[in-house]
């Protein structure tokens, strides 16, 4: 950023400082905007200038049925609120879904590979829109004003500026911890979401099966910090039992979970944020999320998530990882749908133990299914050197 | 270490290269990468080196940029910088021995990793370079901005460490423009 307009946005921080406090917060009524000279327009502003950017991102998932079904849900479970709603599908494989105080929600594909019906994805929408209905931003925005002052305050106006990141991933991030909501405000954001989640019809208790999960796969986190989730909406042990009083207190509780629906919205993309999921290298949080995918999988999805499950444990590759992905492998091609490549993988894995004749069909199976395979002479190769069959 | 992180590294030596003197033309022909790795250029490069990578530009580096790493050591993250710990296991660690679609997985990984977007790998093929077996394959990426790159690599294990080569520029004009040659420039890497 130029000196100059560094200045300024400095100059703009500390006025805006001085005044927010003061100002009343308005009543967040669907289809109102923030009065022109306050400091929420200000705040507005700048993060349109950052929508600006991250439209053209080439992490966004532009298939229209997939965004239109996100976006069917953020506005059941957002009300009169959906039409001050923007919801953009980000193609980065970690969970987290956030919202900006002008409406923008981001939604990242790990949570759509997370979850497991449309009453999950509805508790997490839900929950966000809760952020924006209760103006959760403009409080914690003036709250950090009023304590830390000028340091996050200048954080916001540089998305205005127009700081050259805000396409980033880091940006994306980004967005999500600039305001890290109080654990009042989580709880707040919390009940509006299960308050949505339950006059729609859908069971009270999927909010606390996703996040149980979620708590699960942060635990198996032995380095680095926390996930972008867990690090601005904390699932603590408190958090989760709130949550599943709430479920429990539901007289005649609903039980719509939408299982099937969800299922034919995503399946075409499973394959893909498996693909990315592995290449995170997180591979004990892979275990467990695919590990618990094929746990709950219908029968047809079991092949493909069986043969993810093997990638995960040979690219680990750490003690007794090559024999779990060889048996896991083994299984997957017996399985409906399972992928092209598990043969390739299942013919590795014959060849590694010595089963030459065995490795020969499955590598050539793989050649066969897949002609145009990129790999295709590499896998050829590997192939000419076992040999003719005796 | 970050594909970021590495044209820091890099930056930061150039720096000190210049100051020594140090960036240098290459010329068409025979050249070294390091002291064992060698290519045969088909066009003048200025080339940044660092102590154990070399950076070769025609244009400047956000145009085209050929990296020539001659040995990634075991355990050792695929763009040099940090090592496989056992606190950390996971990242795109070199392993000797492993498959040439595996030594692909740990370039797109570490592209990724950095921040490359959208990073597909294709024609994973077996290449000799010299007495050494290798790979080579394509890539196509777009950097965060969504400005979208065309790559080419080239590996090949020696002495239980691994030659990388990495060249990449933008799909529009400056890769379509060098790409055949370069293309024949990867054949020629040798281990000597």
């Amino acid at each position: 950023m130029k000196p100059q307009l560094l200045a300024l946005a400095a100059g703009l921080a500390l006025i805006l400082a001085a005044c927010a406090s003061q100002a009343p917060i308005r009543d967040n009524a669907p289809g109102t905007a923030p009065a022109a000279g306050s400091d929420e327009a200000e705040l507005w502003y700048a993060m349109e200038r950052a929508e600006t950017e991250l439209q053209r991102s080439p992490l966004r998932v532009r298939d229209p049925a997939l965004n239109e079904y996100v976006r069917k849900i953020a506005c059941e479970v957002s009300g009169e609120h959906c039409k001050d709603l923007r919801v953009y599908v980000m193609d980065v494989a970690q969970f987290n879904a956030s919202m900006a105080p002008n409406g923008m929600m981001l939604v990242w594909t790990g949570a759509l590979l997370r979850a497991r019906d449309e009453a999950e994805l509805a508790f997490v929408l839900g929950h966000e829109a809760g952020h924006y209905q209760a103006l959760h931003s403009l409080r914690q925005w003036r709250r950090i004003k009023d304590t830390t002052a000028a340091l996050s305050v200048f954080q916001v106006l540089a998305y205005g500026a127009g700081a050259p990141t805000t396409a980033m991933l880091g940006s994306l991030a980004g967005y999500a911890t600039l305001f890290k909501f109080t654990r009042d405000q989580e709880r707040e954001a919390d009940r509006l979401g299960f308050q949505a989640l339950v006059a729609h019809g859908y069971d009270p208790r999927a909010g606390v099966d996703l996040w149980a999960r979620m708590k699960r796969e942060e635990d198996t986190r032995r380095y680095g910090k926390p996930s972008a989730a867990f690090s601005t909406h904390p699932a603590t042990a408190e958090r989760l039992a709130d949550i599943a009083a709430a479920a429990a207190a539901v007289p005649d509780p609903p039980h719509e979970r939408r299982r099937d629906a969800y299922r034919a919205a995503t399946r075409p993309y499973l394959e893909h944020w498996l693909d990315a999921e592995v290449a995170r290298r997180e591979y004990a949080a892979s275990l467990l999320v695919i590990g618990e995918l094929l746990k709950d999988s219908p029968a047809q999805d079991r092949g493909v998530l069986t043969f993810y499950l093997g990638e995960a444990h040979r690219r680990r590759n750490a003690d007794g990882d090559r024999a779990a992905a060889a048996r896991l492998y083994a299984q997957a091609v017996a399985l409906p749908g399972t992928p092209t490549a598990t043969w390739r993988e299942h013919g590795f894995a014959l060849r590694d133990a010595g089963k030459t004749d065995d490795a020969r069909t499955a590598l050539q199976r793989y050649l066969s299914e897949a002609p145009q395979a990129e790999d295709r002479a590499f896998v050829q190769r590997e192939l000419d050197k076992l040999g003719a069959r005796p | 270490m970050s594909l970021r992180n590495v044209f820091v590294l890099l930056s930061a030596s150039a720096l000190a290269a210049c100051a020594s003197g140090g960036a240098r033309l290459v010329s068409p022909g025979p050249n070294p990468a390091g002291s064992h790795l060698t290519l045969n250029s088909e066009m003048e490069w200025t080339r940044l080196s660092d102590r154990r990578m070399q950076l070769w530009t025609i244009d400047g580096e956000l145009l085209n940029r050929l990296y020539l790493i001659p040995a990634v050591r075991e355990r050792e993250y695929i763009f040099l910088g940090s090592r496989q710990t056992q606190r950390r296991p996971d990242g795109p660690f070199f392993k000797p021995g492993m498959r040439a679609d595996e030594l692909r997985d740990l370039i797109v990984d570490g592209l990724l990793a950095s921040g490359a977007i959208n990073v597909s790998a294709s024609d994973l093929r077996p290449v000799m370079f010299g007495e050494h077996e290798g790979l080579r394959f394509e890539l196509t990426l777009a950097n965060q901005e969504g400005l979208k790159y065309q790559a080419m690599a080239a590996a090949f294990e020696h002495d239980r460490e691994l030659a990388l080569a990495i060249f990449m520029a933008p799909s529009e004009y400056y890769y379509p423009r060098d790409a055949q040659k370069v293309d024949r420039m990867l054949d020629t890497l040798r281990w000597k």
